[in-house]
């Protein structure tokens, strides 16, 4: 069984400027020639937040810029460790937060899938297999031997979306990223998100996208300043989060 | 149930660590599938300022290249090895911010890849060395196969160095400036292109300087001797306070890490 469990979790970033970033300055501050250097105020990014979720939750992250969607993604995906509380996840994670992925500018595409793939966690020969699919899937033809560096915007967004969703997790975790590419290209990545959907026991998204919500989740869950404001059916949520921004502190 | 829970998780760390590995070997390939010479430029580097130095060594000190050469050669190549892990970790977390935010990954895999991939490099390099030695008619002995469990210490410490200086430089910015600086300065006070006797009277230099030891190991054997064993436990001390080191730094960091970048 799949599930992610957040217990009381609260994650907090502390704002790093220059000299906090510097030896020379820490070192300094040390022997006290500067005096104590300007505190760092640390920024909450999430309050005590309690969650739980297991096999069969397809959830939907809901709220505005700097809500906390992202930071809540990255700590579901243990990229980062809360200040206080636990949390804890049994199942495999899968990601698709950016279009990186450790790519190499330099390399062709059909490389890139290579590395990626195996950044990913892939064994060669399942990227051996899985190959022809994501290039047919990727719609670039000979570009699929063209450096990436030659590649336009919606061209890496097809390469990098075909690739991480070539892997078969058991918790998935999406950050609103396919805003880009075609409208062709748009209707096979709801399909491609649609099949992810049935595959993983637990599913997590954020996004902005009332359709892409409604499509794939089940349940929403509001963010603002880092707290969770509504927790429920995703039609709730999604109305909740609207009248929450006509009334709202505008 | 706790038992099998490890075992999973042991073979996953196998698993990732087998592809990077696998990823600093496709670094090399693809070198050579974009030059025709790939790795290869970087051996005629090596290979230029070596034969460089033979003329600067004989047109000024009159020395016979036939009795420095090779020993030059060899601890240029060693040192090489050392400086470019040293000077690639501190900048590599950094470098990776995107693919460390992005995927649940293991920071410290991405040091294997470096270390791995230089390694290759440095096994393109030691063909000049093998190269100067047949030119100069010197022979092998069987002493050369010490160099593969020296080459494994050197990595060793290379990847424990590197996972420490990658977490401290994440953190502190201006570090990987400051290593670029020391190791410059490691260079010149290391018997790297001159013989360790010409210290004198103050070997302590040599003695108490860790990549004297190091480049010994390799280059004793490549020459054709027996390196004292003195390097030998040297290295090997380092190796496991390095190694204790970087699990320290690793599990107080690593949580961190993300926080930093």
């Amino acid at each position: 069984m799949a599930e992610i469990n957040i217990k009381n979790a609260s994650v907090q970033f502390p704002v790093y400027n220059d000299s906090i970033l510097s030896l020379r300055m820490a070192f300094l501050n040390l022997i006290g020639k500067r005096g104590a250097g300007p505190k760092i105020r640390p920024v909450n990014a999430l309050n005590h937040i309690n969650l739980h979720l297991c096999d069969g939750d397809r959830v939907g992250l809901i709220g505005l810029n700097g809500a906390g969607k992202t930071t809540l993604l990255r700590l579901m995906a243990g990229i980062y460790k809360p200040v206080e509380g636990v949390v804890k996840s049994d199942g495999i994670i899968g990601t698709l937060f950016d279009l990186y992925l450790g790519m190499d500018d330099e390399a062709p595409g059909i490389e890139n899938i290579f590395i990626a793939g195996t950044i990913l966690g892939l064994t060669s020969e399942q990227i051996k297999l899985a190959t022809p699919a994501i290039i047919e899937f990727t719609e670039l033809g000979e570009a699929i031997y063209r450096p990436l560096k030659t590649y336009s915007t919606g061209m890496r967004v097809k390469l990098a979306f075909s690739i991480a969703t070539s892997t078969h997790s058991e918790i998935m975790l999406i950050d609103e990223i396919i805003g880009v590419g075609d409208i062709r290209f748009l209707r096979k990545a709801g399909e491609r998100i649609a099949k992810i959907v049935n595959e993983a026991k637990v599913f997590v998204i954020a996004s902005h996208a009332e359709f892409v919500l409604r499509d794939f989740c089940k349940t929403g869950l509001v963010l603002e300043r880092g707290d969770i404001l509504y927790s429920g059916p995703i039609d709730d949520a999604i109305k909740f989060y609207n009248q929450m921004n006509l009334n709202g502190d505008l | 149930m706790e038992f099998f829970f490890r075992e999973g998780v042991i073979k996953h760390i196998d698993h990732q660590l087998t592809s990077w590995i696998i990823l600093g070997w496709n670094d090399i390939k693809n070198r050579y599938r974009r030059t025709i010479l790939g790795p290869f430029w970087i051996v005629l580097n090596t290979a230029i300022s070596i034969g460089f130095l033979g003329i600067v060594y004989k047109t000024i000190f009159k020395l016979p290249p036939e009795n420095f050469l090779p020993y030059i050669a060899a601890g240029i190549v060693v040192w090489n090895l050392i400086f470019i892990n040293t000077s690639e970790s501190c900048t590599s977390f950094i470098s990776h911010k995107y693919l460390l935010q992005g995927i649940p990954i293991r920071p410290e895999l991405i040091i294997v890849r470096l270390v791995f991939r230089n390694m290759i490099i440095f096994l393109h390099n030691v063909l000049v060395v093998i190269f100067i030695l047949i030119i100069f008619g010197k022979g092998f002995s069987p002493h050369i196969l010490l160099i593969v469990p020296g080459l494994f210490l050197i990595l060793l410490n290379a990847v424990f160095l590197g996972i420490i200086l990658a977490y401290l430089s994440a953190r502190f910015r201006d570090l990987p400036q400051m290593i670029n600086s020391i190791l410059s300065i490691m260079f010149l006070i290391t018997p790297v292109i001159w013989p360790r006797r010409l210290l004198g009277d103050s070997q302590l230099i040599a003695i108490l300087n860790p990549a004297t030891h190091m480049i010994a190991i390799i280059r004793e054997p490549l020459l054709g001797a027996m390196p004292p064993l003195s390097s030998w436990v040297v290295v090997f001390i380092n190796t496991i306070v390095l190694g204790m080191c970087s699990v320290v730094v690793s599990r107080s960091f690593r949580y961190r890490l993300n926080y930093w970048l």
